[in-house]
């Protein structure tokens, strides 16, 4: 059975064309007196291991000083007994024993501890997880072993190619923590109540985020301690930083009415637009800073006789021409009374709205107003032309990235598919088919390609789902 | 680089394995369009979190309108709208308006309200009887609550609002207000109360506390200043939940924006950040 999937792995390893690690390949084989010891591989806190192994009534014992060892516990061996520590926790085991005791409690293992050529061996996946670590085999029969991976995470984003980061939701607050996309390892970063999401920086260097007063504050990566940049108390709902991560562009008041720029070195604010036009979102600032997109939302129109009795419910409310619509404005001091450009005029709702880099267009998942009708991806261009850059499959979820859109999309029955677009020829690849509850994509040009699935962050490493939260 | 390595190859089917089956899938799945009408205090929340709430569920279309929170209500009984956002638990009896049968409320933020004068009154605070008498009309000059000697131009906001309803019963006491005179005045939104208190001189009136700015004096009751902490220690009394109101129990896609807009991620990060105070941190 093993050798079988360790085969599997191989051929898919192929056929992709990278250097997957296989799972519990059978690498050398030792003659033990009473069994057969192998070196088998394992990934364990992100790094290919070979861990002697043997195979008995169906299950795997590993050599328990090799595992330990690799996954930073500390062991204590006497004649009597075995301890190992991890992480605060407590495993005690004997030879010859199927007892051990995890933390103060005795648990019973399939099988006793076993010991070949003087060294003990102990089921993997049951030791694993007494010491308070993380077991999982993927769909290949690659087995991932971790120490300490986050756990329930609610989102996550890319800092740059090796680094993201994860953040926890809870009643009093968010934690967010820097996780090393390899090894699962994380540290702080920021533990707030009133943080508002952080906005990454270009430069993968540092994020901004605002408190409930309004304030603005940059936190370094490798600092860790916020940095004030602005006292201004005003609302801002939205910060983006410019191309060269030098200044923020934000909106600004409760209905994101202004786009303003921030000069973080200054603490300076300048407004760049402040046309009375509320409920603006979705704001995108080009390369050279002067092209501002963005979506306007149109409340509805409501007409209430106040002088009617309350129980007459004399309203009427009209929704028409609430949907989102795209808006272009270029800074440009020669034109007088200088307006935004209105980009879409149509019934359609918009989301994941991304511009491109220097604001020549704008990407948006069109959604119908028909249920039946398969959301599509769409691109309009500054002089207003509408471009469907895909539409075979329902989207989803979609993500800019690198110049190129990645897609969530419906499969073919009980599986997403996972689709590239270039938006320059329109050409699109299918990348992954993925089970059907990954419910979120999270792509940076360089990072390793992630997916949320039933709230775990798995990335793909070498061609297998590698576990990064818990 | 590795991204691109991986992705050389033109296609790679990876079946994830999943530990759980009883994973809610992609939440794409949730359908429908969520009208909401109401308060125009809860208006930039409701639409912050619908722009939230569609990149989960992008076939869920949610239109919001505001024409004050008495519309909420009778929006959904008329069934125009799904939630009526309303700055009062219209399920129960308010002054001035009797309850909605029928209708759930679902807090969805708290609403600190401040008591705002014009920058040339003298006066920082007022006791609750105090602005009973002002409000009522009783006491019409400054100089009788420790004042200079102007006549005091009262601001209110019109019947339907929120705001008023909130002020009546938590400033107020539940009593009543003056209805005309020359020194009285009725607007008829925050925007409009914001612009007469600031340009009136001797004005007072009353506004959401995210909307007091520096050109206006934000007046202690009872020796309470204004602010979240003094709510969320439960010192300053004038302040009242953001309901969403719904025909019965809510079910599909609006059961579920109103999940979110409850859930601590949307309390503690965008409802803060628009300066409501989430409906947890008060005890």
């Amino acid at each position: 059975m093993l050798l079988k999937k360790a085969s599997a792995v191989s051929v898919l390893a192929l056929a992709i064309g990278v250097s997957a690690v296989g799972a519990a390949s059978a690498a050398t084989a030792t003659k033990a007196s009473v069994v057969q010891v192998t070196s088998s591989a394992y990934i364990v806190n992100g790094v290919a291991v070979n861990i002697n192994t043997f195979f008995e009534k169906g299950r795997t014992l590993v050599s328990l000083r090799d595992i330990s060892l690799t996954l930073g516990a500390k062991l204590q061996v006497t004649k009597e007994e075995i301890q190992a520590r991890l992480n605060g926790h407590t495993v005690l085991l004997k030879n010859d024993s199927n007892l051990i005791n995890v933390d103060g409690v005795e648990q019973k293992l399939n099988l006793p501890v076993k010991s070949v050529k003087g060294s003990s061996y102990v089921e993997l996946k049951a030791y694993v997880e007494a010491l308070g670590a993380q077991f999982a085999k993927d769909a290949s029969g690659t087995i991932w072993i971790d120490a300490n991976l986050l756990p329930d995470v609610d989102h996550i984003q890319w800092v740059d190619a090796t680094r993201f980061i994860a953040s926890q939701e809870n009643e009093t607050g968010r934690s967010d923590y820097l996780v090393d996309a390899q090894t699962g390892k994380y540290s702080k970063l920021i533990i707030s109540s009133d943080a508002s999401e952080l906005a990454v920086a270009p430069d993968g260097k540092k994020a901004a985020y605002t408190n409930a007063n309004g304030e603005v504050y940059v936190i370094e990566f490798d600092k860790i301690v916020p940095t004030k940049v602005s006292g201004d108390t005003s609302i801002k709902p939205e910060l983006v930083w410019s191309a060269d991560s030098s200044s923020i562009y934000f909106l600004q008041g409760d209905k994101g009415s202004v786009i303003a720029k921030l000069d973080p070195s200054i603490s300076k604010i300048t407004k760049i637009v402040d046309d009375k036009v509320d409920y603006k979102a979705n704001l995108s600032v080009s390369t050279d800073g002067n092209t501002f997109t963005y979506t306007v939302t149109k409340p509805g129109a409501v007409v209430a006789d106040s002088s009617k009795p309350v129980e007459s419910d004399d309203v009427a409310i009209d929704m028409k021409g609430t949907e989102p619509q795209i808006f272009l404005f270029k800074v440009d001091p020669s034109v007088k009374d200088n307006k935004a450009v209105q980009l879409t005029t149509s019934a359609d709702d918009k989301v994941f709205i991304h511009a491109s880099a220097d604001a020549s267009s704008v990407s948006f998942v069109s959604v119908s107003s028909d249920d039946a009708a398969k959301s599509t991806l769409v691109s309009v261009s500054k002089d207003k032309t509408l471009k469907t850059l895909f539409s075979d499959k329902d989207v989803y979820d979609a993500v800019l990235s690198g110049g190129k859109w990645y897609l969530l999309t419906e499969g073919n029955g009980a599986n997403n598919f996972v689709y590239e677009i270039d938006p320059a020829t329109g050409a699109a690849k299918q990348l992954y088919t993925l089970d059907e509850t990954v419910s979120e994509i999270v792509v940076q040009a360089g990072a390793p390609f992630a997916v949320i699935n039933d709230g775990r962050v798995f990335l793909d490493i070498n061609g297998h789902w590698k576990p990064t939260t818990r | 680089m590795k991204l691109f390595k991986t992705l050389s190859v033109a296609a790679m089917a990876i079946a994830l394995v999943t530990s759980s089956v009883s994973a809610v899938s992609a939440a794409s799945s949730l359908k429908g369009t969520i009208v909401v009408n109401g308060s125009s205090a809860l208006l930039p929340l409701t639409l912050q979190a619908a722009n939230e709430f569609k990149k989960l569920n992008p076939k869920v279309k949610i239109s919001a309108s505001a024409a004050g929170s008495i519309t909420g209500p009778q929006s959904v009984r008329k069934g125009i709208a799904d939630i009526g956002a309303v700055d009062w638990d219209a399920s129960q009896d308010v002054p001035g308006f009797k309850k909605f049968d029928g209708q759930v409320a679902h807090k969805v933020a708290v609403i600190p309200f401040a008591a705002v004068a014009n920058k040339n009154v003298k006066v920082d605070n007022l006791t609750t009887k105090q602005l009973q008498d002002i409000f009522s009309g009783k006491v019409t000059n400054w100089k009788d609550v420790g004042g200079s000697d102007a006549d005091i131009i009262v601001v209110n906001r019109a019947f339907g609002s929120g705001t008023r309803v909130n002020f009546q019963m938590k400033a107020l006491a539940g009593s009543d207000f003056l209805s005309k005179g020359n020194n009285y005045k009725e607007v008829k939104s925050s925007g409009d109360m914001k612009t007469a208190v600031e340009t009136t001189p001797n004005a007072i009136g009353y506004i959401d506390l995210v909307y007091v700015t520096s050109n206006m004096k934000a007046l202690q009751i009872n020796g309470v200043a204004p602010s979240e902490t003094n709510v969320i220690n439960g010192t300053y009394k004038v302040w009242g939940y953001g309901y969403y109101m719904t025909k019965g129990q809510p079910d599909g896609a609006t059961k579920a924006f109103i999940e979110y807009i409850q859930s601590a991620k949307f309390q503690n990060g965008s409802l803060k950040k628009l300066k409501f105070i989430p409906i947890s941190a008060i005890k």
